[in-house]
Order: structure tokens, then C-alpha cells, then sequence
């Protein structure tokens, strides 16, 4: 097993949640151009606000957190150092289109690169965490779970009063996302169990854990029911989905077996 | 690159007595729960016998180093002349990638500096004409200094039973795999 990597998990799903909603209003905004929210800094501006608050959590990973404005140096090699210029370029595109909007210049057009540099961001995140000492997520994986955090998170955080015309336009988002995101977590751990040695013990350590039951049962299956049977988008929902989220990713950081656990035996 | 230094690790002289793993310690003095050098006791499903083999690992100086690719302030570095991939500890910002991304186990964090370290295959040494010490320490010459790009020795394996296979990083490590042992049935005598 590894470390759970709390300030990691933090950064990943909040960094992951201001993309999810600028891509969310992004949609929304082009198809329905007649929203109250089309000029208004609000939703850019909240997803700025949660970016930062995830680059925040990231530094306290950081041996020496001061160090970090240098780690954009290795952009040749690195998929951490082109990750972190990746979520700088979307944070700038969002702290500018807030800047026009508060100032009351409506482009809507900014939020086309900002969708843009954040899924090229969450893209290198996934290549970051899905590293070669990881067979199990050294693929395609990280990336899908990734973008299911986004569109979960991203809608679901679009519900709230401030943003109060958009809960229902944000609605068969969320539950296309559910749909998809409850397969692929209940798949991905039985396509590891026919792999090689290491994948199979990340596929069991996941079987074997409590908290990922919890997660399939409760973030997936009972969000799911309450999604299709209320009319309405409770304000609770989008919270079970953070920390469902929140213990997701703990799983993803914990559960996923390093090659070097089982050198001296068969891989 | 005109050489390229890596291990030979011959697993029907090691006795796993830990004499290398021993000399690397005190030749740098790691905090406790800091090893550059490990012994791997190899599984009954790869050797299926009472007697023990074990493959001795540390840093293999990759060819294309999974942890100099992973790092963000480029604090890992590749000799030209001999290949060793050395880790700059001023550089380093302790955020742990090249430990997620090196399939070895290599880099292991520091507690004590928070920082990165990992074997550096005794540069200061190699310039100075010597060995590693974890070669000049083994009892049975199990383990040896070898230029993995001159040397053809028959019956040495790149990735044996209990060794992931990464042909992309190309670890610069040669091993003598272990031999079975001759049964001998008295009743045949």
C-alpha cells in the first residue's frame, strides 16, 4: 500500500471540480445563450476561487512548499511540471475572464480556452498520477476517472443559489455522469483482476475495502435513486459527491500497489 | 555515451548476508527507515526450494530514468561519461514524484531533510578509482561493477523472475539467475 496522500487528494479533486464547472458552463452557456449567469463573473470567479484553494492544499505535500515556484523547470520531461503550468495557464484564463465580467465586459468566448487549458490540465494530472511504477493506473484509467470527478463535481457544484437558474439545466449532466461513473468504478477493479500480479493485488486491495463498498453504494447508487425520483436537485447532493469523491481518490492514492511491493516474486 | 555502469548481481553467489546493504549504510549514514540497497528474498513461486536465493537491488541507473523524467525542478542528472543518474538533494523540493513514478523503489524519502535520496552508485568513489562500496563488501563477489553496453557475459538475464520488466527505462543491471539445485534420490544411488 501506499500513502494516502491527503493534501494530493485534496488538490486533485478540487482542481478537477473548478474545471468540471467551467466545462459545465461552458455547455450551458452555448447552448442556452439567454441564461441569466451568461455576463455575470460568478461562475468563474467561484472557479477560480476553488483552484486556488486546491494549488493551496498541494504545497503542503511539499518536503519544502518554498520550493515550489521552481517546479515548472523540468517542462522538457516532467508531466508535474507541465501539470502545474497547465492549471496556471486555466487559472489565469479564469482570472482574467472574471476581471472583464466584474468590470462588466461580456465575452463568453473566454470560456473556451478556459475549458480548453483545464481538460489539457487534468490530462497531465492524469499522466502525472498514473506513473510507471503504477501498472494498475499506468494507462487510460486516471484520465476517465478524472473527467467523471469533473462532470460530477462541476454540475453538482453549479446548483447552489447563486447559481440558482442553472440547477435544472445541470441536472441530466449530473446523471449521465452518475450513470457512467458508477460503471466504470464498479468495472475498472475486475479488468485489473485479469491482469498481471501487481494489478491483480491493486484490484483485490480495492474488493477488500470498506470504504469503497460505501463509496459504489452511496455516492453512485443511493445519489443515483434520489437523482431519478425528486424533481429537484437536493443541496445536500452535491456534498455526498465531494466526499465520495474525496474518499475515492484516498482509494486511488492508497490502494493502488506500487511494482517495487512485490520485487522477488512473480509480476 | 561512452559506458555505461550498472550492477551484476549474481544470485547463485549471494548468500543474503547483507554485508552490501550494510556498507551502504555506513558508508552515507541513512536515517533509519531510509535503504538504498535491499535484499530481496526471492518467493517459493519463482525459486521452489528449502534452500534461499535473493536478488541484492538498488538504484539500476536506468538507460531512460523514470525518476529524472518525473521530476519537476530537474534535480536528477545523467552522467555523460559513465551514465550514473545522480540526485541533486539541494534542487530537490521533497514533493515525491520520482518515488511514485521509478518502478524499482529507488528514491526513498527522507524524513529528517524531507528530501529525496537514492543511490548514486558512489560517484565520489568511481571518480577516485574505487568501487562501490556495496561491491568492495561482498564476501562472495556476488555483486560487481559492470559497463553494461561492453559486457556479454552468457547466462546473464536484463529481466529475470521477480524483476519488473520496463524495456523503456532499460535498467542498467545484468543478472545470473538462480540455479536449481541437483536432486539426488538415494534410491537411484
Amino acid at each position: 500500500m501506499s500513502s494516502s496522500e491527503p493534501p494530493l487528494v485534496v488538490f486533485t479533486v478540487l482542481s478537477q471540480m473548478a474545471v468540471g464547472m467551467i466545462m459545465v458552463f461552458t455547455g450551458i452557456t452555448f447552448m442556452s445563450p439567454d441564461n441569466a449567469l451568461l455576463c455575470s463573473p460568478l461562475v468563474p470567479g467561484a472557479a477560480l476561487g476553488i483552484l486556488i484553494l486546491g494549488f493551496g492544499a498541494a504545497t503542503l505535500h511539499l518536503g519544502h512548499p518554498t520550493g515550489g515556484v521552481r517546479s515548472i523547470v523540468n517542462l522538457r520531461y516532467s508531466w508535474l511540471s507541465r501539470e502545474i503550468l497547465a492549471f496556471g495557464c486555466c487559472g489565469a484564463v479564469l482570472a482574467v475572464d472574471t476581471g472583464l465580467r466584474w468590470r462588466g465586459y461580456c465575452m463568453p468566448l473566454m470560456l473556451i480556452p478556459a475549458s480548453v487549458t483545464g481538460i489539457i490540465a487534468i490530462y497531465t494530472s492524469a499522466r502525472v498520477y498514473g506513473p510507471p511504477g503504477y501498472p494498475a493506473i499506468n494507462n487510460a484509467s486516471p484520465m476517465v476517472f478524472f473527467m467523471i470527478t469533473a462532470t460530477l463535481l462541476g454540475s453538482g457544484g453549479l446548483i447552489y443559489p447563486p447559481f440558482g437558474s442553472l440547477a435544472n439545466v445541470v441536472k441530466p449532466v449530473l446523471l449521465v455522469s452518475l450513470i457512467i461513473g458508477g460503471i466504470v468504478h464498479v468495472t475498472v477493479p475486475s479488468l485489473w483482476m485479469t491482469g498481471g500480479r501487481v494489478q491483480q493485488l491493486t484490484g483485490r486491495a480495492h474488493y477488500r475495502s470498506v470504504t469503497y463498498w460505501t463509496r459504489i453504494i452511496v455516492q453512485f447508487g443511493f445519489s443515483l435513486v434520489v437523482l431519478i425520483l425528486l424533481d429537484t436537485i437536493p443541496p445536500w447532493l452535491p456534498l455526498v459527491l465531494l466526499a465520495g469523491e474525496l474518499a475515492g481518490r484516498t482509494l486511488f492514492f492508497s490502494h493502488t500497489v506500487h511494482t517495487s511491493v512485490n520485487m522477488g516474486k512473480p509480476y | 555515451m561512452s559506458r555505461q555502469l550498472g550492477f551484476y548481481i549474481d544470485s547463485q553467489r549471494c548468500l543474503g548476508c547483507f554485508s552490501c546493504a550494510m556498507a551502504c549504510k555506513n558508508q552515507y549514514h541513512q536515517p533509519a527507515t531510509v535503504v538504498w540497497r535491499r535484499i530481496y528474498d526471492l518467493s517459493e513461486e519463482i525459486y521452489p526450494h528449502r534452500n534461499r536465493s535473493f536478488y541484492s537491488l538498488a538504484c539500476n541507473h536506468c538507460e531512460k530514468p523514470a525518476c529524472l523524467e518525473a521530476c519537476p525542478v530537474s534535480a536528477y542528472r545523467k552522467r555523460e561519461n559513465d551514465g550514473v543518474v545522480i540526485h541533486d538533494q539541494a534542487k530537490c523540493i521533497g514533493c515525491g514524484n520520482c518515488i511514485r513514478a521509478c518502478p524499482f523503489g529507488a528514491p526513498q524519502y527522507n524524513p529528517v531533510v524531507k528530501k529525496t535520496e537514492k543511490c548514486s552508485l558512489c560517484w565520489q568513489r568511481l571518480d577516485a578509482g574505487l568501487k562501490p562500496a556495496c561491491v568492495d563488501a561482498c564476501p562472495v563477489k556476488a555483486l560487481d561493477l559492470i559497463d553494461v553496453l561492453k559486457s556479454d557475459t552468457p547466462g546473464t538475464l536484463r529481466f529475470p523472475a521477480g524483476f519488473p520488466q520496463f524495456d523503456r527505462l532499460n535498467p542498467s543491471v545484468r543478472f545470473v539467475p538462480p540455479r536449481m539445485p541437483h536432486l539426488v534420490r538415494r534410491d537411484l544411488l
